[in-house]
């Protein structure tokens, strides 16, 4: 494993891979082995920006410093960031699916109650303390290794998930460490903790680092091509929260595109022809105002957009029973609204990639019972 | 005697200190005055760090871009000397020297603990290139001295200061019914809110949600707050070389005229700027009076100092003391200390940087570089870098939360398999480079005498363990991870 923990503390970007003990799988799981990559963008990523509405000139009116002219034309309706040039390739394979005016159900504008809901999949923040992909491995009976130093909300399920991030440091002798899980013995989390660390493999030992998102997708695609490989990764990129200086095409939103879209590319690439049973998933806490501010960049809003990329998908499409962005048709006057509950799409992306049933997943993983099955619609059956 | 106490407040004591007779008055003395720095190497004030950052900022944004349009390698070259030129690699770990070296070797480890509670309570997030210049300077001139205050002064000279204003948007808000939005709306151009700081004020720094406010709350502060900026000035081309590198100040121009409404109570201004600029005032008064915020705050401090999810018999007294003393910082942080010694059997897990702070000082590590100067023209020395470099690898650079609201203070979210095995790892390198050598069976019973209460217990722990490795030990135990 190349990682570079100064990718994670310097929170830009980092890698999170959720691995599988070969033990545990069943054979016919590793057959149809799928996998799913979610990219978590903190901040507030723009659904706008990213996949502008270009019906009418409703959104150049309200942002002319920041709305971007040269796109790629996906419809009639909707066009791409020029910045996610490779998520247009994948288009034009049929292997990229834009879900718009989509949010989780959560309406507060706080990035951190935000961040909170989206990672754990529930409605009140901090209520719950695990993470809906967490769960969702728990369900499946699958077990996680976290590529990180903190384990994010995302991957915490019942089942204390191990964690991992590369360093040069080593572990004292034996003889200290038989006598330190004694000592641990009536501290439950610190001797689960102790207990994961001392029964690691060999290749958990000391790896070199690295220091771009290039290398850190290029590791997750190798790990995961494996057949006894990991079948989650999750990915951060923060910086989303644009409240000055958002874009243009090479503002502050636009760069930040553009990592979300090399990633994408790397993962295609390193994946070869493993991307064919791979979803890459992309989060966010919620979407942006439609009016760009006085600092040329936009408050927190509502609704934003899902995208989808890879072979599992149906088609290229872009997915949405549209609110309009017309003043009285948004939310609370001022954001995109929400037409569909993006823990819908979690729920479906989990159900394919982890081969279980949707209703189990919804039931065991989310609080809300009445999510909508997508997977017809959106995924390879 | 309570000796986890001198951990729970502090840093524990070093072999060179005397075990207080009376720890409550060692401790509470600590919290009664400003005290004086130890640190006798370099030192920077926060005017300097803008100009610093105000060169850097210039230089790269408006000559080297400029001049190296056309090599992105030229442009590189010369913007790494110029990181060098205005110490963009020095600062921030010369700023946890100097946080360290108060908390080891400094008078008043315990005012220094809550300096770091406070610092991670109101929060600089690695937003851009800023906080490495801004946040040692920000500890030091806006926190420090407001310690012995009151909490709404706290409140108020963290909200209105550049490191905060710059941090969460201030300056990039207009009020919508303020002279600016008007002269914008004449020239057909928007002026809106910029709501970060507004709702930060109070999720984060004052009421939390629990409090139960609304969207409109937050416009309604946002508006209040509106007017408070580091504007860039026009007057002169040498003012506008600083850009946004200068001091906040309140321009009514950019002043919502209200009226205001937060969390049910009405807020009218009367005319004039004196008025216009003390309505903040007014405001973080109320909110720092208000119930949530008291119990808010109260359990946070409870949650850091005594144990985690300290129960209401824990934080009653502090709620009370705050209301008692209508938010006397020194009173509060009395009853705090008072709750941490009566209930020291209670453990809690430390920080990283807690933690390894307790053990340089209380193992007599050597740990700072001989010097702190810097040429301004190379890279740092590894030796300068090393404390960043130790608390990177612990997972907690303590200037470079990840969120705004810092870093956690909760078990689950520092006990991972890595995060453990880093701070063995660390204990394991620091012995693999000779460190532990002054160490020997006396050394360590002056340690254990001074710290623990249980010295029994630990010897029969550490008897089977190798000396090389007795060090190890001790600092990986139970009782030094929980104190």
């Amino acid at each position: 494993m190349k990682l570079n923990r100064r990718q994670f503390t310097l929170g830009s970007t980092s890698l999170l891979l959720s691995g599988l003990l070969p033990l545990t799988v069943k054979s016919s799981t590793i057959d149809n082995k799928k996998n799913l990559v979610v990219i978590m963008l903190r901040g507030a990523m723009d659904g706008l920006t990213a996949v502008p509405y270009i019906h009418d000139n409703t959104l150049e009116k309200v942002r002319p410093d920041i709305f971007v002219k040269k796109l790629f034309k996906l419809n009639s309706d909707f066009s791409l960031h020029p910045k996610l040039s490779g998520f247009h390739n994948l288009w034009k394979k049929d292997q990229a699916t834009i879900i718009h005016a989509t949010n989780i159900p959560y309406t507060g504008r706080s990035h951190f109650d935000g961040q909170n809901l989206m990672e754990s999949g529930g409605v009140i923040p901090y209520k719950t303390k695990t993470g809906w992909l967490g769960k969702g491995i728990d369900v499946a009976g699958l077990d996680g290794l976290s590529m990180s130093l903190p384990m994010p909300l995302l991957l915490r399920g019942k089942r204390n998930q191990d964690n991992f991030y590369p360093s040069k440091f080593s572990m004292p002798s034996r003889n200290l460490i038989d006598i330190l899980k004694n000592h641990y013995a009536d501290e439950p989390l610190l001797k689960k903790s102790f207990d994961k660390l001392t029964s690691r493999p060999l290749s958990m030992t000391s790896a070199p680092n690295s220091k771009n998102i290039k290398t850190l997708a290029r590791i997750a695609g190798t790990e995961l091509k494996k057949e006894y490989g990991p079948r989650v990764a999750v990915f951060e990129i923060f910086g989303f929260d644009t409240h000055a200086a958002q874009g243009g095409a090479d503002g502050e939103h636009g760069q930040k595109l553009k990592i979300l879209d090399e990633t994408f590319g790397v993962l295609k690439k390193q994946l070869g022809k493993t991307f064919d049973n791979t979803l890459i998933l992309t989060l966010t806490e919620f979407g942006r105002t439609i009016v760009q501010n006085s600092g040329y960049g936009t408050e927190h809003g509502y609704g934003t957009a899902v995208l989808l990329g890879g072979g599992l998908l149906k088609k290229s499409q872009v997915f949405t029973d549209w609110p309009g962005i017309k003043k009285k048709e948004l939310f609370e006057g001022r954001d995109l609204n929400s037409t569909l509950d993006a823990r819908s799409i979690y729920c479906s992306a989990m159900s394919t990639c982890f081969n279980t049933d949707f209703k189990l997943m919804n039931k065991h993983v989310f609080p809300d019972k009445t999510l909508i099955n997508l997977s017809n619609k959106i995924f390879k059956s | 005697m309570n000796k986890s106490f001198f951990r729970k407040v502090g840093f524990g004591l070093s072999v060179n200190e005397k075990v207080p007779e009376n720890p409550l008055d060692w401790a509470i003395d600590q919290i009664s005055i400003i005290p004086e720095l130890n640190w006798k190497g370099p030192i920077y004030s926060l005017e300097e760090m803008m100009n610093y950052h105000a060169e850097y900022n210039y230089t790269d944004r408006r000559v080297l871009r400029q001049s190296f349009k056309n090599s992105r390698k030229e442009y590189k070259r010369a913007k790494k000397l110029l990181k060098y030129k205005t110490g963009h690699y020095y600062f921030e770990p010369l700023w946890m020297s100097i946080r360290q070296n108060e908390a080891i070797n400094g008078n008043s480890p315990v005012f220094h603990r809550f300096l770091h509670f406070w610092g991670n309570h109101f929060a600089i997030q690695k937003k851009n290139s800023m906080y490495s210049y801004d946040v040692g300077p920000y500890h030091r001139e806006v926190i420090t001295p407001s310690m012995l205050k009151n909490i709404e002064d706290l409140v108020y000279n963290v909200t209105i200061s550049w490191a905060m204003i710059h941090n969460l948007d201030n300056s990039k808000s207009i009020g919508p019914n303020s002279p600016r939005a008007f002269k914008n709306m004449d020239r057909g151009k928007s002026a809106n809110l910029n709501e970060n700081h507004g709702r930060e004020l109070l999720e984060l720094h004052t009421v939390s949600p629990s409090a139960g406010y609304d969207q409109e709350d937050v416009i309604n502060m946002s508006k209040v707050m509106s007017g408070w900026m580091h504007r860039i000035p026009k007057m002169s081309s040498k003012i506008h070389k600083k850009e946004e590198n200068v001091p906040v100040r309140f321009i009514e121009e950019y002043h919502d005229s209200g009226p205001f409404k937060i969390l049910g109570k009405k807020y009218i201004e009367s005319f004039g700027t004196k008025a216009a600029k003390s309505m903040l005032r007014k405001v973080i008064k109320d909110l720092v009076r208000h119930p949530s915020c008291i119990e808010f705050i109260s359990h946070k401090l409870c949650n850091h100092f005594v144990t985690q999810n300290p129960s209401s018999e824990i934080v009653n007294p502090v709620i009370n003391a705050w209301k008692k003393s209508e938010g006397d910082l020194k009173s509060i942080h009395t009853e705090v200390i008072k709750q941490a010694y009566k209930y020291s059997s209670l453990r809690k897990f430390q920080q990283p940087e807690t933690w390894f702070i307790q053990f340089i000082k209380m193992g007599g590590i050597k740990y700072f570089p001989n010097n702190f100067d810097y040429d301004f023209k190379t890279m740092i020395s590894r030796e300068k870098d090393q404390i960043r470099r130790i608390c990177r690898n612990l997972g907690q650079l303590p200037f470079r939360p990840l969120q705004p609201n810092g870093w956690s203070d909760y078990e689950e979210d520092w006990l991972s398999p890595e995060l453990l095995f880093r701070r063995i790892g660390v204990l394991n390198k620091i012995k693999d480079k000779g460190k532990f050598k002054h160490i020997d069976n006396e050394y360590l019973n002056e340690i254990l005498k001074r710290n623990f209460d249980n010295s029994k217990e630990i010897i029969s722990f550490l008897k089977n363990i190798s000396n090389d490795e007795t060090i190890i030990a001790l600092f990986s135990s139970k009782w030094m991870l929980k104190t």
